[in-house]
């Protein structure tokens, strides 16, 4: 049989090569281009996500810059065009922005402003520019809305913070917070607090460019005084009824630097003789005869103390339950002819006046429940009644009033208003209360959470350095809120 | 019929040929899954950069449990865990300081009591995952809390350490304004199959 014809071998040779550059060529490589390049575009897709999500959110942000709505808009359209070209530089893979980027601001009747961002990019064309495809146009857009906020910015102005020197910086840091809200749309109101809770700013949307405005409001501040949490929360939940927007975003922020220690109530006179603490020697219980106020005399008033957290020492009262403002530092008795304690500085008002803390403040909080109380023991004709003479007790009584507060306040339905919670510092002597604080926001870190109200969160800041983050924090949750 | 026995000359051409073919060819391929593997890794991380970053913008505190637990889900694929992994995720937010900020840090606003007046600074810089991998291009502030990242006001007001050098130069920020900064980073050694990479990992950062 005759073997295959040497002249047919040399046209085979090469065969493969040739076989698998067009493989490669025709297949195999269009393919991996096809991938590579549709990879590329869905990186830029990415990128090009991000940045939109993050100029309509740093514009939603910035909507709070500037006096008048249309510096606002403007405010917001630079930034937003900024944090765009930050995330996605123009060059970026070698992308460029088809066309400018449009950012639209538009408001409604429902309390809030939407900004739109919407960018489209070129992607250049690797493989498929073979093809004939020089590149591909990739876009994508982002919204962010903003609704408008109510909010009622409660701040503990008590000798503390006097104490620790820190008052004027408490002051800037709470004025700068002001600066993160936006003047014509959202609504800020102050009340600070001492024994007295004060309205020294009502809600106004003009807290920046109205006379006098909030921030020149707080440089008056002055700290003295007792810590009167229930009362200035209540306070606060009123001016937010007041104002009426359920449509708002209704936010209370509760800054403090210690544990509540005054309660406000109608106390009742101390009718009958009983073994207390006396104001001269507070650590010894000794007889104490009734009160000497006359037949119907009305004790509407703020009992503290300015022990600390000892078991035994100084307690005060009876105070009004108002002062003239931010920077009265007095604190004065109520007026109760034929009482004891009148013109004593109220340090007798425990031994010889009040009979005991009732178990609801002068709002409707309930004085018992979270922290447990001194009672009087069997045997007084007070027994089973909160003590009004030691402070533990009136720590108590006034740390669960304000506990109570915020609850009633957040299960107003209406209003669904959120609190915000913020502590400063604390010592050993009188450490800060972080779960009362958390229970103060419903923070879910709290040993009363409630899933079901609308949760806060609460801020730490251990000394005065900390207090512009925890003040940003916190004005970071309500805009993310908001949006 | 054809003689394909071991005898004949040409046995063996066609295996030379592709060898000849691999040359060339099997470098381009391998170069190819090289970066594509690469261009998905960076698409997964720049993913993640944005997930990340903007879970921070809006208050998540990730030096929590918690909200690092839910990191390692953003980063599924990635492997990225708690201590080691591949990854490492940079957390921090970035404040220009204006006169505000330097009152209400009990400074006056000047540069002579207030140093990093109109300065880019950290007020919060934190790291997880596996924090050995990448240190930041815009500077490590060593005073920041190792618990919850803060940086004192004494600190981000005063020390050039707590600059955040090089952000000014992404965006322009106005007084008091604040951003989040979020960087990622994960190793890609593992995907320079050729050697062609020049770099070893994949960066991606956020700002919100």
């Amino acid at each position: 049989m005759p073997g295959p014809s040497s002249d047919a071998l040399p046209r085979e040779r090469g065969a493969t090569l040739v076989l698998l550059t067009l493989a490669l060529s025709l297949v195999a490589l269009p393919l991996v281009g096809i991938a590579i390049d549709g990879t590329a575009c869905y990186l830029v897709r990415v990128k090009l996500s991000q940045a939109v999500d993050a100029a309509a959110l740093g514009g939603a942000r910035s909507l709070s810059t500037g006096l008048d709505l249309a510096s606002q808009t403007g405010s917001a359209t630079a930034t937003a065009l900024s944090y765009l070209n930050a995330n996605f530089p123009t060059g970026l893979m070698g992308a460029t922005y088809s066309g400018t980027p449009t950012i639209t601001i538009t408001q409604n009747s429902t309390m809030s402003r939407t900004v739109l961002v919407q960018a489209s990019v070129a992607v250049p064309l690797t493989f498929l520019r073979i093809a004939g495809f020089r590149s591909a146009t990739v876009s994508d857009t982002g919204q962010a809305t903003r609704r408008d906020v109510n909010l009622m910015l409660v701040v503990d102005r008590s000798s503390s913070m006097q104490t620790a020197g820190v008052c004027p910086a408490m002051i800037a840091n709470a004025q700068a917070f002001v600066n993160y809200f936006s003047d014509g749309r959202d609504i800020l109101g102050l009340i600070t607090f001492t024994q007295a809770s004060s309205l020294d700013f009502p809600p106004a949307s003009n807290f920046k460019s109205g006379s006098p405005s909030l921030t020149s409001v707080l440089g008056n501040l002055q700290c003295a005084g007792n810590t009167s949490s229930a009362m200035a929360l209540w306070q606060a939940y009123g001016q937010i009824q007041g104002v009426n927007q359920p449509g708002r975003l209704n936010v209370i922020v509760f800054f403090t630097d210690g544990r509540p220690d005054g309660v406000t109530a109608t106390f009742p006179v101390k009718m009958a003789k009983d073994t207390r603490y006396i104001w001269s020697s507070p650590d010894n219980q000794v007889s104490s005869p009734p009160s000497l106020c006359p037949k119907g005399a009305i004790l509407n008033g703020v009992i503290a103390q300015w022990a600390g957290d000892s078991a035994t020492g100084t307690t005060a009262g009876v105070f009004k339950v108002a002062n003239s403002g931010i920077g009265d530092t007095s604190t004065l008795s109520i007026s109760a002819p034929g009482c004891t304690f009148t013109g004593s500085a109220g340090q007798t008002a425990m031994t010889s006046d009040v009979a005991y803390i009732p178990t609801q403040d002068g709002y409707g909080n309930s004085t018992t429940g979270y922290k447990t109380s001194a009672l009087f023991p069997a045997g007084s004709p007070y027994a089973g009644q909160i003590r009004p003479d030691t402070p533990t007790s009136i720590t108590a009584a006034s740390t669960n009033a304000a506990d109570a507060a915020a609850s009633r306040i957040r299960s107003d339905t209406n209003f669904n208003i959120v609190i915000f919670s913020l502590g400063l510092g604390g010592t050993a002597a009188e450490p800060l209360d972080l779960d009362f604080l958390r229970r103060v926001a419903n923070d879910p870190l709290s040993s009363s959470y409630d899933p079901t109200r609308p949760a806060g969160h609460f801020y730490y800041a251990a000394d005065i350095t900390q207090l512009r983050t925890a003040y940003q924090a916190v004005a970071s949750q309500i805009l993310r809120l908001s949006q | 019929m054809r003689n394909s026995g071991p005898n004949n000359p040409e046995h063996g051409a066609s295996a030379i040929e592709f060898a000849f073919c691999s040359l060339v060819l099997m470098p381009l391929l391998l170069g190819c899954l090289s970066v594509g593997f690469n261009l998905v890794r960076a698409t997964q991380v720049a993913q993640f950069a944005r997930d990340a970053g903007h879970l921070y913008a809006y208050g998540i505190d990730f030096t929590q449990g918690s909200a690092r637990q839910m990191l390692v889900m953003l980063a599924t694929g990635l492997n990225f865990a708690l201590s080691g992994g591949s990854g490492e995720v940079i957390f921090s937010t970035v404040l220009m300081v204006g006169p505000n900020d330097c009152t209400a840090g009990g400074l006056q606003a000047n540069t002579g009591s207030c140093p990093n007046l109109n300065q880019a600074v950290y007020t919060q810089w934190y790291k997880a995952g596996n924090t050995s991998l990448y240190t930041s291009s815009f500077g490590t502030p060593t005073t920041a809390d190792p618990t919850t990242g803060i940086i004192n006001s004494s600190s981000y007001l005063r020390d050039s350490i707590a600059r955040a050098n090089g952000v000014s130069g992404l965006m322009t920020l106005s007084a008091s304004q604040s951003v989040y900064l979020t960087e990622v980073y994960f190793s890609s050694s593992d995907y320079n199959i050729t050697g062609f990479l020049t770099g070893n990992g994949v960066y991606a950062r956020a700002i919100f």
